[in-house]
């Protein structure tokens, strides 16, 4: 089974059959199933968050998909990633703008936004070369 | 020391400064360079107050040797000129003096006050430093380097402080070079990008002109665009760039990071580097390859 066909499958699976059109599965087709946010989610089945996220969060709970957490920096760059909050690092390199040059700093991951996201488990995903942020 | 180098007999600049300011400067760079020019195996504090102390001449043209030869090696900020091989360097800057000056080079000290609030005591403060600049010259370009001064002063107070200004700046030091109109900021697009065509460095972010926008990528967890974003890579190649964030390839490197804003000639070194030839040989591959 390809890996779309998994990660459509593991989409489908939690929704009811009459809600996922071709259009949706082209739309899903196209998101990157290494990283995968609610809104990616929501948009193209056009749910609630709540319902896009109870979909992700079954998918999780069955095995299908992992969830994951990203700390970003102050401009919105993603510095880390790890499986829980907990295991982030306690400090993250971030790229700063400062009279027009880039600077390089250290901040603490406690200070800095975290956002979660899915991807399919790791064990039926193959490493793909472009990782397109959704 | 190099040849056709000559310390300049009158360096007021330095021997009017105090053993403080002398030892600001030699703070700016790095322990290990200390240790080895000043023969000592002491802590960095130490060196430096043991290397400020004498204003003997002889001591000055060291101190003045060691900040130009070291440079390289430190975090900076370079700006690159592009001339029709008519330009000069300066015989001063504003706020400061050239102290050494060779056929190729000459080396500066500018003389930069922060204004500072002293938290702890919520009073005002002062405090001045040495600024040393280098500029490089060849018959294409004029290479103007500045050491980064750090923005936290707190070490100089034994508490925390906050900066309410300073002297002048780069750009108002750069503004009195450009002045004679001889120069102008070299576009380094050609130069950056076969550097990263070679791939011993790849981007990590990014600014850059589209035809009706300017767009900005930031690499997930600073991934390399050309080797996880071909396409973008790609299309980066005839699009002129702005400030973007370069990783070495290699974890062996000297150099693990540098910035470039290629359009507007700029070049900086965000880290300080074990060997500052390392920081000299890529801007010489920048160029050369321009």
């Amino acid at each position: 089974m390809s890996l779309f066909e998994k990660f459509l499958k593991a989409i489908s699976k939690n929704i009811s059959p009459s809600v996922l059109s071709e259009r949706d599965a082209l739309l899903l087709s196209k998101l990157d199933p290494h990283k995968i946010y609610v809104e990616n989610v929501r948009s193209i089945l056009g749910v609630s968050s709540t319902e896009a996220k109870r979909i992700l969060e079954t998918a999780v709970r069955q095995g299908i998909f992992e969830k994951r957490v990203e700390v970003t920096c102050p401009d919105g760059s993603v510095a880390a990633s790890a499986e829980s909050e907990e295991a982030l690092p306690n400090s993250v390199h971030c790229w700063r703008e400062e009279d027009g040059q880039l600077e390089e700093v250290d901040l603490p991951t406690d200070s800095l936004t975290k956002t979660v996201f899915y991807r399919l488990y790791e064990r039926s995903a193959s490493p793909v070369p472009y990782s397109r942020t959704a | 020391m190099d040849k056709r180098l000559v310390l300049l007999p009158r360096v007021p600049i330095l021997k009017k400064a105090s053993v403080e300011d002398r030892q600001r400067l030699l703070g700016l760079f790095p322990v290990a360079k200390l240790r080895v020019s000043f023969t000592s195996k002491s802590s960095k504090e130490a060196i430096c107050k043991a290397a400020a102390k004498s204003s003997d001449q002889a001591n000055l043209d060291k101190i003045a040797d060691f900040a130009d030869k070291n440079l390289n090696t430190c975090k900076q900020h370079i700006h690159v000129f592009s001339h029709a091989g008519d330009a000069v360097l300066p015989d001063s800057l504003q706020g400061g003096e050239r102290v050494i000056e060779a056929e190729d080079h000459a080396f500066y000290l500018v003389r930069v006050a922060f204004d500072v609030v002293v938290l702890a005591e919520l009073k005002k403060a002062k405090i001045e430093f040495l600024w040393p600049v280098r500029i490089d010259i060849d018959p294409k370009y004029m290479v103007v380097r500045f050491i980064v001064l750090e923005k936290n002063l707190s070490a100089y107070f034994d508490s925390p402080t906050l900066v309410q200004g300073k002297s002048l700046d780069e750009e108002v030091i750069v503004s009195g070079i450009l002045a004679d109109g001889t120069l102008s900021a070299a576009d380094l697009n050609k130069g950056i990008k076969e550097l990263w065509a070679s791939d011993s460095f790849d981007a990590v972010r990014t600014r850059y002109k589209k035809p009706r926008s300017v767009a900005w990528e930031a690499m997930d967890e600073e991934q390399g665009i050309k080797q996880c974003n071909p396409a973008l890579y790609e299309e980066l190649r005839t699009k002129p760039m702005y400030l973007t964030a370069f990783k070495s390839r290699n974890d062996e490197s000297s150099i693990q990071a540098f910035t470039s804003d290629p359009t507007n000639g700029l070049i900086g070194f965000t880290q300080y580097s074990k060997e500052g030839g390392d920081s000299d040989e890529l801007i010489r591959k920048i160029l050369k390859g321009n």
